[in-house]
């Protein structure tokens, strides 16, 4: 046991790209520590892409499947975290037209907004410390406000948000991701936040 | 340049391009006027800053299938399942005899790949229960200690085994000297924690060795004395007010009363010393035998409200009343220097 436990803090130690080479060259227990690190990041990943956790659980278990029955294709030193990424998209894209589109969330959803029409001033609103219920509800519709605004999004440029956003990807680890140039991830990033921005400021102006 | 300040705002460039950035803001305003507002504009986005949490078994899942996986290409491959689509769901009963050793030799790659795969995916599970372990064999360590210990107080009036009120044999270690004088130790390694996983047992000196060192050489005395206890904490007995006599715990005392645990913290293991657990079980807590001969895992150092590793006055020193328990590490006197 305790030697188990000195190799595991071992590899705890190995970077990604050493985890892999050794798994390519046969030593299967680095998997184990390989899917525990990325466990968080990617299922984070595709429950904001797929909006669905029972889905989201499946294709973070078919994405190391694919890991798992591709090694050889992975080159030794080559960065894993977009190459990771690149799989778990692709599987996502694949459970997507599988089970059909997903839901399409009503931009209608917004107009529960009570901002003042402007979109800067949605950061007057701006999470506080204030543990009051109601402030709290009024954060979680903030939070709920903006989900849906993303996922409303084309699905390439949704793709582009939650990966430079929320998954903190650099714009050169996003176009080896998605395969697309890296000026193509700027001027989507950049289609993308407008659109957002409309869809703000047309949530506020519906209430109007 | 629009693109490049949202790439800065959102730490996606590389570093030359961050710095390029970096420069035009400090010689253009109206760059930096566009990155206030670009930063504004995103900040929505925050709202919904909290990551989505993975379900607690999703790594063992995603490992089991992988295995299964796995399994199922090594069957198709190795002809395993002579040919036919190969699933782990097939019944074992509806195979022949010879099927069903095939079936069971699949069982046993799925059980070595759901093993080499999965053995090592938590470390804090195996750290805890590795913790765990080391609590139960520190126990039942403390369990073999009392035999000892009710066999030496059986030949002494029911008194338990401990430090004299002065000279060489006034330290709490002497419990372990008496034990074994006694020949009522069945190792030396029984003065260590399991938990420690110290190697070498501690050199526990018969009482006229620890006399004639305490003579002879008293650095060497010292040395011996803080070594000769291990990893555990003995009773100091307790001074009675009345007669300012140090006496010793009995037998026929309260059962829950405590007569050794593991060793509390030294003052050179940094600050919080005397507040803190024992560091044989990674200060989650310590394991204290009792004189009714139950070993408890405590979390914290006071039971009933007593510091069992302070007397009354805060010090690790004899208790100040009967009821008023003490555990010393091995070099500890009971009385003030």
């Amino acid at each position: 046991m305790s030697e188990n436990l000195e190799r595991s803090e071992s590899l705890e130690l190995c970077s990604d790209e050493e985890l892999l080479t050794r798994f390519r060259q046969g030593q299967l227990d680095v998997f184990g520590p390989l899917v525990r690190r990325y466990e968080r990041e990617l299922y984070g990943y595709l429950r904001r892409y797929l909006g669905d956790d029972a889905l989201a659980e499946d294709v973070f278990q078919n994405t190391f499947v694919q890991v798992f029955q591709n090694i050889d294709k992975y080159q030794d030193g080559k960065p894993v975290r977009p190459w990771l990424y690149t799989i778990a998209t692709n599987q996502a894209i694949d459970a997507l037209r599988r089970a059909g589109r997903r839901q399409a969330v009503s931009l209608d959803q917004l107009r529960t907004t009570d901002a003042n029409g402007e979109l800067h001033s949605l950061l007057d609103l701006m999470p506080s410390a204030a543990v009051d219920p109601f402030e709290r509800l009024e954060q979680e519709e903030r939070r709920e406000r903006v989900r849906a605004s993303v996922d409303q999004l084309p699905e390439h440029l949704r793709l582009t948000v939650i990966l430079a956003y929320y998954q903190g990807m650099k714009y050169r680890e996003i176009a080896e991701v998605l395969g697309i140039p890296v000026g193509t991830v700027k001027s989507r990033l950049h289609v993308a936040l407008q659109k957002l921005q409309e869809a703000w400021r047309a949530g506020a102006a519906a209430l109007e | 340049m629009e693109q490049d300040l949202i790439g800065y705002l959102l730490n996606l460039l590389d570093d030359d391009s961050a710095q390029n950035v970096e420069r035009e803001l400090q010689q253009s305003a109206e760059a930096r006027r566009k990155l206030t507002r670009l930063r504004r504009s995103m900040a929505p986005l925050a709202y919904d800053n909290a990551p989505p949490v993975p379900p607690s078994d999703l790594v063992f899942k995603t490992l089991r299938k992988v295995a299964e996986t796995a399994c199922r290409k090594e069957v198709s491959r190795t002809g395993l399942a002579s040919g036919r689509q190969a699933g782990p769901k097939v019944p074992l009963s509806s195979s022949p005899a010879s099927g069903k050793a095939r079936w069971r030799r699949i069982d046993v790659l799925i059980a070595a790949s759901i093993a080499l795969i999965g053995l090592l995916m938590v470390p804090p599970a195996i750290v805890l229960l590795r913790e765990s372990q080391h609590r139960v064999a520190c126990a039942n360590n403390l369990r073999e200690l009392y035999t000892g210990l009710s066999t030496w107080a059986a030949d002494h009036n029911n008194t338990l085994p401990g430090p004299e009120r002065e000279g060489p044999l006034a330290r709490a270690g002497v419990v372990m000297v008496r034990l074994h004088d006694g020949q009522l130790l069945g190792s030396p390694r029984q003065a260590n924690c399991p938990a420690n996983q110290v190697r070498n047992p501690p050199h526990i000196p018969s009482a006229r060795e620890l006399e004639r060192l305490f003579e002879c050489n008293r650095a060497s005395y010292e040395q011996l004395v803080r070594r000769m206890g291990g990893c555990y904490s003995y009773h100091l007995g307790y001074v009675r007010p009345e007669t300012n006599s140090l006496e010793r715990v009995s037998f026929e005392c309260d059962k829950l009363t405590p007569i050794l645990a593991d060793r509390p913290p030294r003052p050179e293991e940094g600050p919080g010393w005397n507040a803190r657990n024992s560091p044989n079980h990674a200060g989650r807590g310590q394991n204290v035998l009792k004189v009714g001969g139950n070993v408890q895992f405590v979390t914290s150092r006071y039971l009933d409200g007593d510091d069992i590793y302070l007397n009354r006055k805060r010090r690790c020193r004899a208790g100040e009343a009967p009821n008023d328990n003490v555990l010393g590490p091995s070099e500890t006197p009971p009385l003030s220097d």
